[in-house]
């Protein structure tokens, strides 16, 4: 039997607004608003995400970013900081109750990143899971995500890394403290072809294929509404364009 | 199999209150919710004094990456949290029932404790949700085997 989900192929947006509508997707998805969904997007600027638990001045150099228009946004799912600029985003919200979703959140993890690793897999790279949320080549990660879990519904945030700046990452982000921090990114094994408009839009392709075959669905091409884009704005006033929300982590009400 | 005391009540989302005789609920997550959240890293907590109505977002666990809402099972005022959890998260996952309470609630009224599942309808309820899930299991087999079919 197949379940229909909703696709959402996103234009670049900036970065609040992104954090946003994946919170939008999380809301609906836990008010049984929504089918499920799965949406893929870009970055208008570079902007650093943080996890919800983080302590913004431990993980990101706040003056350097300030200074040069890059904003730090708190997420709503865990995890860790990211540099966000040359990836490809996507984020899934489905039912907690589903089969991926109901069970530990390992699995969960594993489930979510195996269709995109059979992707990379295809382009003949050796890419497996690495625990806790991580797809690698080699040693080499390429690929995050995070999750956040509520009212009944799961939304995971995740990124493919297509291209990395290694010293603008160095500029940002406090990332000399973690000493197992060792990012890759497609280009190192493929090239600048990753970057062009064509291979982007057949790796999107083949994630959404994947997707159904891994879950057996029928996918429905849509934008979000106009409801959803008004509903997200003011979530971007109230959450994530807030300067307590993104320093002091307000609870989310 | 989780464990899941006979003395508690207990939430569809997984959480567990025991009533004390004057009234205080102390709330928490249960055995089947850490096993599923694997290891706690972090933990936010209410702030007493605060007035919950039953289901309201009460606490913020993170785990592997993952973060979880814990709801309040009962309606009433936070009257204490307890602290230790944000230094050594962990203890929930050693300890869910005893030292990893969450957070007491003076119950309004009875605070729609009435609502709550007792211990046997709790097992029950996971019980049909990992039935559900070999129900699924078995359906991606068949369908696997339709496709080697054709």
């Amino acid at each position: 039997m197949t379940v229909p989900w909703r696709v959402i192929l996103d234009k670049p947006r900036r970065g609040s607004l992104n954090m946003s509508l994946d919170y939008g997707m999380l809301q609906s998805m836990s008010q049984r608003e929504s089918l499920p969904t799965i949406r893929i997007y870009r970055w208008e600027k570079p902007a650093v995400t943080i996890g919800y638990f983080q302590i913004i001045h431990e993980e990101v150099y706040e003056d350097e970013c300030r200074q040069e228009g890059v904003p730090v946004i708190r997420r709503i799912s865990g995890g860790g900081a990211i540099l966000h600029e040359h990836d490809i985003t996507y984020s899934i919200a489905m039912p907690l109750r589903s089969k991926t979703a109901c069970g530990k959140t390992l699995d969960s993890f594993r489930d979510l990143c195996e269709p995109i690793i059979k992707v990379l897999q295809e382009k003949c790279l050796n890419a497996s899971y690495k625990p806790i949320s991580d797809i690698v080549i080699g040693n080499t990660k390429v690929s995050g995500c995070a999750q956040a879990r509520r009212e009944g519904a799961l939304l995971q945030q995740g990124t493919i890394l297509l291209d990395v700046e290694r010293k603008k990452i160095a500029r940002y982000l406090k990332v000399e403290k973690d000493a197992s921090w060792n990012v890759g990114c497609l280009k190192d094994f493929l090239g600048e072809i990753v970057k062009t408009d064509e291979f982007i839009n057949e790796l999107v392709t083949e994630m959404i294929a994947s997707f159904q075959r891994k879950w057996g669905i029928d996918v429905r091409y849509e934008p979000f509404s106009e409801t959803e884009m008004q509903q997200a704005y003011k979530i971007e006033q109230d959450i994530f364009a807030n300067h307590e929300w993104n320093e002091n982590r307000m609870a989310v009400q | 199999m989780s464990l899941t005391p006979d003395d508690l009540r207990y939430t569809k989302d997984h959480e567990w209150v025991r009533i004390d005789e004057s009234g205080i609920a102390i709330c928490g997550i249960t055995d089947h919710a850490q096993e599923i959240m694997d290891d706690i890293i972090f933990v936010e907590l209410p702030e007493p004094g605060k007035t919950m109505q039953q289901k309201d977002h009460s606490a913020i666990i993170e785990s592997e990456k993952s973060v979880f809402d814990v709801h309040s099972p009962v309606s009433g005022k936070i009257v204490e949290i307890n602290s230790i959890l944000e230094e050594t998260p962990e203890i929930i996952n050693d300890d869910p029932y005893g030292e990893g309470w969450l957070f007491k609630i003076a119950l309004k009224g009875k605070g729609r404790a009435g609502n709550l599942l007792d211990a046997d309808e709790y097992r029950e309820y996971l019980e049909q949700d990992a039935a559900r899930e070999e129900e699924d299991d078995e359906d991606e087999e068949e369908d696997d085997d339709d496709e080697y079919e054709e």
